[in-house]
């Protein structure tokens, strides 16, 4: 029992994880927390649900296509209502507060809308997506779906980490992370590495908007909200803007949840991601991957 | 007379407590303090407030005192994480504040009915005690603006090192910035509770921290007036808008996207920036002094952009 609880916490982080990426990259890079990130990904379970109806695409199929809608869905924010906001002469801590309320602004449009397009209902994908097939290795009980849920949520989270480290445009990404200014001195064209971000950081959302949605077999308007809360715990227990980060928070967040409903109760389950932002900013600020310092008087 | 004054009274009571909330979250704003705790001071003075007069049959000003005190020493939780962290991270941790108070609040159902709340308040919140309540901490902050403290407060929002250079105890101002706003958002949580005869935890969460700060943000934050602005903008716009009925939440996002953008300073300073047109016609604005160190970098990089041209 112990064993497949592990199982589960593994599957279930690794897409929270993949959630919390895209959020990380922003903020790590671009020092914006976007709050419109869990309506982003949302989009990406309806743009799934729509496409799957009308195209009726395989799942594999389907990711990409999705992963491009959110990706645009998100540089399209980006240009509408944080791109006027990076103006010159404006302090550092205002810009972040500016573009914080702004992306407030976008998810409440977003989430209005689908509720709208909805009717507030909640509907499934259809089964034709994915076959779920359970599979059995030795004393472990997994589905098919969780094994491809985490091949890919790992799979992109490698992607992502390989380009940052070893491509010129992840070089130049982490140059505009440690300092925006001296990058645009340097030559690099910030406003299209920033567009690059949100286009990732869309397509990361989507994909799983699209493996949570077939997980809990539902597509419901409000599904954001609390996964944003979650991947707010994850990037501060990993350390912002650090994939590895995001991943292992990722992982630490689902092993408590589960923890906490096997051992404890279910109503406390929410207030684990709570509790864990409490306790890594009281004890870590920087988060267990972070390298940049809590800026201290 | 005041029977038919009764259904604006109701919403002029709403507009007044959440007033009270927008100026809790602006005194932390405007003194550089990114918290959203006013929520959670919120819940705390609710509860409280009517605990003491269900339960023990208190006085009403007793029980407003309970709710203040209760939110001031609920501030223990915040005072070592405002010491260390700024900016995001300081936002995020005091909006995990609110939601962990959110999720107590409905595991603890023999002293707060859990997730059904408390119902049967009575009704004590009367109009005239909520507009001498909102006068008066308009007054103080009003007084507090041109004081030692107001500055101290205004100069650690600019820049705390500088702050910090001239003198300014920044650790003990950004306490004083977390208790005026936990006094003040105490004052209003139990001021709704005896207006609604009602509460539960789900009022609490990040649906009113939005709200709030959305208050605070289109008003403008410098100031406590423009918080009492657009906290009173946004209590009435729902019934103007009321026409527009199913698109009234996408109005409202789009709207906080507006005013920030071309409205940074909300819309207190509205009147402030026609005036200043009505001055000097067609003239142009001169940097203001805060922005020199950021005037170099841009005329340097005008230059450069420039010399192709030339």
């Amino acid at each position: 029992m112990l064993v497949n609880m592990a199982v589960n916490a593994i599957v279930l982080g690794s897409v929270y994880a993949l959630f919390a990426l895209g959020l990380t990259l922003v903020w790590g890079v671009l020092r914006i927390l976007n709050m419109a990130h869990g309506a982003i990904f949302m989009w990406g379970a309806m743009f799934g649900l729509f496409l799957a109806n009308t195209l009726s695409l395989p799942l594999l199929g389907l990711l990409p296509l999705v992963m491009l809608c959110c990706g645009v869905l998100a540089v399209v924010i980006e240009l509408i209502a944080f791109r006027p906001l990076r103006r010159p002469n404006v302090s550092e801590e205002d810009t972040e507060l500016a573009t914080l309320i702004s992306s407030i602004g976008a998810s409440i449009i977003l989430v209005s809308a689908a509720e709208k397009l909805t009717r507030a209902d909640i509907l499934r994908l259809p089964a034709s997506v994915f076959t779920v097939v359970p599979m059995e290795f030795g004393p472990i009980l997994i589905t098919s779906l969780d094994a491809l849920m985490f091949a890919i949520a790992v799979g992109l989270s490698a992607l992502v980490s390989f380009v940052l480290r070893n491509t010129k445009q992840g070089k130049a990404l982490r140059a505009v992370a440690y300092n925006h200014r001296v990058a645009l001195l340097l030559g690099i064209n910030v406003d299209r590495l920033t567009t690059l971000t949100f286009f990732a950081s869309g397509a990361l959302a989507g994909a799983a908007g699209v493996l949570l949605a077939l997980a809990l077999s539902s597509v419901y308007y409000l599904m954001g909200e609390a996964l944003l809360v979650k991947a707010f715990a994850i990037i501060i227990l990993g350390g912002v803007g650090s994939i590895p980060g995001a991943l292992v928070g990722g992982i630490v967040l689902a092993f408590s949840e589960v923890a906490t409903v096997t051992f404890l109760s279910t109503r406390l389950r929410d207030a684990v991601a709570f509790g864990l932002i409490v306790v890594i900013l009281l004890v870590r600020p920087t988060g267990l991957f972070g390298t940049r310092q809590a800026r201290s008087l | 007379m005041l029977d038919i004054l009764s259904p604006y009274a109701t919403i002029a009571s709403f507009a007044l407590i959440n007033m009270l909330l927008a100026a809790s979250m602006q005194v932390a704003l405007s003194s550089g303090v990114f918290s959203v705790a006013t929520v959670g001071f919120m819940a705390i003075g609710a509860y409280v407030s009517t605990l003491l007069t269900q339960r023990l049959d208190a006085p009403f000003g007793l029980a407003l005192l309970g709710g203040i005190l209760a939110a001031l020493a609920s501030t223990v939780f915040l005072i070592y994480p405002v010491q260390r962290l700024r900016g995001l991270h300081l936002a995020i941790s005091t909006v995990a504040f609110v939601l962990v108070l959110q999720v107590a609040v409905r595991n603890l159902p023999d002293l707060t009915g859990g997730a059904n709340g408390l119902y049967g308040i009575p009704v004590r919140t009367e109009l005239w005690q909520l507009l001498v309540s909102a006068a008066v901490l308009g007054l103080l902050l009003q007084s507090m603006r041109s004081s030692r403290t107001g500055r101290a407060l205004r100069a650690m929002r600019e820049d705390d090192t500088v702050a910090a250079a001239t003198g300014v105890d920044i650790g003990r101002y950004r306490n004083l910035a977390f208790l005026l706003s936990a006094a003040i958002g105490g004052l209003a949580g139990a001021f709704s509770a005896h207006l609604l005869n009602v509460i539960s935890p789900d009022v609490f969460g990040f649906e009113r921290i939005v709200q709030v700060l959305s208050m605070v943000v289109l008003g403008g934050m410098g100031s406590w007036s423009g918080a009492y602005l657009g906290a009173a903008v946004l209590t009435l716009l729902p019934e103007v808008l009321r026409p527009l009925a199913d698109w009234r939440d996408i109005a409202n996002g789009a709207i906080l996207i507006l005013v920030v953008i071309y409205l940074p300073g909300g819309l207190a300073s509205v009147g402030a920036r026609v005036a200043q047109r009505l001055r000097r016609p067609a003239r142009q604005q001169p940097v203001p002094l805060g922005d020199l160190d950021d005037a170099q970098p841009r005329s340097a990089r005008s230059a450069v952009h420039a010399a192709p041209e030339r």
